[in-house]
């Protein structure tokens, strides 16, 4: 009987705080339905000088674009070839206490930084261009990466590796051949959802100077071109699909069949 | 026969006659934590060539008795002794759920118990020839020949205890500790994985220790029964008349 008014009490009061939460960022973010109401005027003449796209210089916007994909291919290869030993440090059932700490402490302080950030940071050490985009996307990734491998890493179930480790296998063995075939498919799903999202990354940073199609972007706004950057949405649309596409396809063959029940009576 | 697996039936006869016990559990107080079935004061010895069958109700403690012997958990109090002369004693582990890793092969799983013979870099890039025919031969042994590059997930549970068994094999084991070894397969798959387990303790001299709960099965295999009740040995002796044994030595009368 008390504990269902103790119950709703506790729900009563999250819903309160919940709600000042609401009111409190809706004040913040200076929000007033007014301006949305007196927007549509200028939303409709922004969208109306973006139309007709101009394909004119859809050919060099390729070449940018090929440049990004590149940049994303190569900054999510390095950030998952570094969130391995990482993501192992960073786990909880794997790395001891002291080595977990700092994992964690590097993987958050990496994590933190904007994508953005990271780039203006790589402009200024390698200069302009895309290496700074495949310096700052590694970095970038890694944060994500580490953490979505150390994720997995604390969720597996772990019989097969306690069977190896009661045969004598050493730690490092118990990891390559009981813990990583299972994790394998799930940290390989990982790492192409974070590979279509640094396409997305890469196109900001070539906002700050760091190689791709963002580069245009900038441009295209800053001179008023606003038909040409239309143009650049669609083709930039078209790769997300394409690559969306392409991931589901890899995705399906990543996916094992359903394993038959492990006690199926023979005949 | 297979000239990898151990001595001959013989051999193990009379050595089990002759030597001293393979291992010798002294007053052996253990328990996984609070939660678990504990081992009060359970003392007895093996000699080599034994088929010792463990029984008793669930929570009498026969997984923390196999897994003790294992080396997988510490005695609080006690000693487990394994026989030091002849360079030790090499032990290997069944359990009920086969414990295989479900995404490697048949022959790679079976690779994996000869894992302690290496460093870890040695077998960083796959595992040396040798080993590889030597589990090919025990594959076949445990007749899954035809199998080998096969999916583990992809095999019946009676397959994939066999794989289990090559597994323990490449560890060419003295003793095989089985936790409930068939408990999850159908009477007949049971039966041919225990017939596989009695021709390596006839025919090759392995000793096995193996808890199980069909008594059926204990007398038609075992060579020794070990009955827990509450964490102590109720019993210890002949696999046979189980039925009048269960009923007068345990305080429940049934299994």
């Amino acid at each position: 009987m008390e504990d269902t008014v103790k119950k709703r009490a506790w729900y009563v009061g999250m819903f309160i705080a919940a709600a000042a939460l609401y009111v409190w960022s809706f004040l913040g973010a200076e929000f007033e339905w007014s301006r949305f109401a007196r927007s549509f005027p200028n939303a409709a003449d922004f969208i109306a000088r973006m139309l007709p796209p101009d394909p004119s210089e859809t050919g060099s916007l390729l070449e940018a674009l090929l440049v990004t994909v590149q940049m994303a291919l190569l900054g999510t290869t390095f950030g998952a070839v570094l969130s391995l030993p990482l993501g192992v440090a960073a786990s909880r059932n794997l790395a001891s206490p002291w080595l977990f700490w700092c994992a964690r402490g590097l993987l958050n302080v990496i994590r933190a930084v904007p994508s953005v950030v990271w780039g203006l940071f790589f402009v200024a050490a390698v200069g302009l261009g895309p290496l700074a985009g495949v310096a700052a996307l590694t970095f970038y990734t890694t944060g994500y990466l580490g953490k979505f491998y150390y994720e997995t890493f604390e969720s597996l179930e772990n019989s097969a590796a306690q069977a190896l480790a009661a045969g004598g296998a050493s730690r490092v063995q118990v990891f390559q051949y009981a813990l990583l075939p299972q994790s394998l498919p799930l940290l390989l799903n990982y790492t192409l959802f974070i590979f279509e999202y640094s396409i997305r990354a890469a196109t900001i940073l070539g906002v700050v100077g760091a190689g791709g199609i963002g580069y245009y972007l900038t441009v295209y706004f800053g001179n008023f071109e606003y038909q040409k950057a239309a143009m650049l949405m669609l083709i930039l649309l078209a790769v997300v699909l394409v690559m969306d596409g392409l991931s589901a396809l890899v995705r399906r063959a990543l996916v094992e069949p359903p394993p038959r029940p492990a006690a199926a009576p023979s005949a | 026969m297979p000239h990898t697996l151990k001595q001959p039936h013989e051999t193990a006869l009379l050595e089990a006659v002759t030597s001293a016990p393979l291992v010798e559990v002294e007053q052996l107080h253990a328990s996984y934590g609070a939660a678990s079935p504990v081992l009060r004061d359970v003392s007895f010895s093996v000699r080599a060539g034994e088929f010792i069958a463990v029984i008793g109700r669930s929570g009498a403690g026969k997984s923390t008795l196999l897994h003790s012997l294992a080396g997988m958990i510490e005695p609080q109090s006690g000693a487990v002794r394994w026989q030091s002369s002849n360079g030790g004693v090499s032990r290997a582990m069944l359990f009920q759920q086969y414990r295989l890793v479900p995404q490697l092969s048949v022959l790679k799983n079976t690779l994996c118990g000869g894992l302690r013979n290496y460093k870890w870099w040695e077998t960083l890039w796959g595992f040396p020839d040798a080993d590889e025919q030597r589990a090919e031969q025990l594959l076949g042994v445990v007749g899954l020949r035809d199998k080998i590059r096969r999916k583990v997930s992809r095999l019946s549970g009676g397959e994939q205890q066999r794989v289990a068994i090559a597994r323990a094999l490449m560890q060419s084991p003295d003793v095989l500790l089985a936790d409930e070894p068939v408990a999850a397969l159908d009477t007949e798959t049971a039966n041919e994985v225990m017939l596989l387990l009695q021709s390596l303790n006839q025919n090759n001299g392995m000793t096995v220790i193996c808890s199980l709960h069909d008594l059926e099965m204990v007398e038609r295999f075992a060579t020794r029964v070990l009955l827990l009740d509450g964490g102590r040995v109720a019993h210890d002796g002949v696999a046979r008349d189980l039925q009048r044994v269960v009923r007068e030595k345990l305080s429940w009368k049934t299994l």
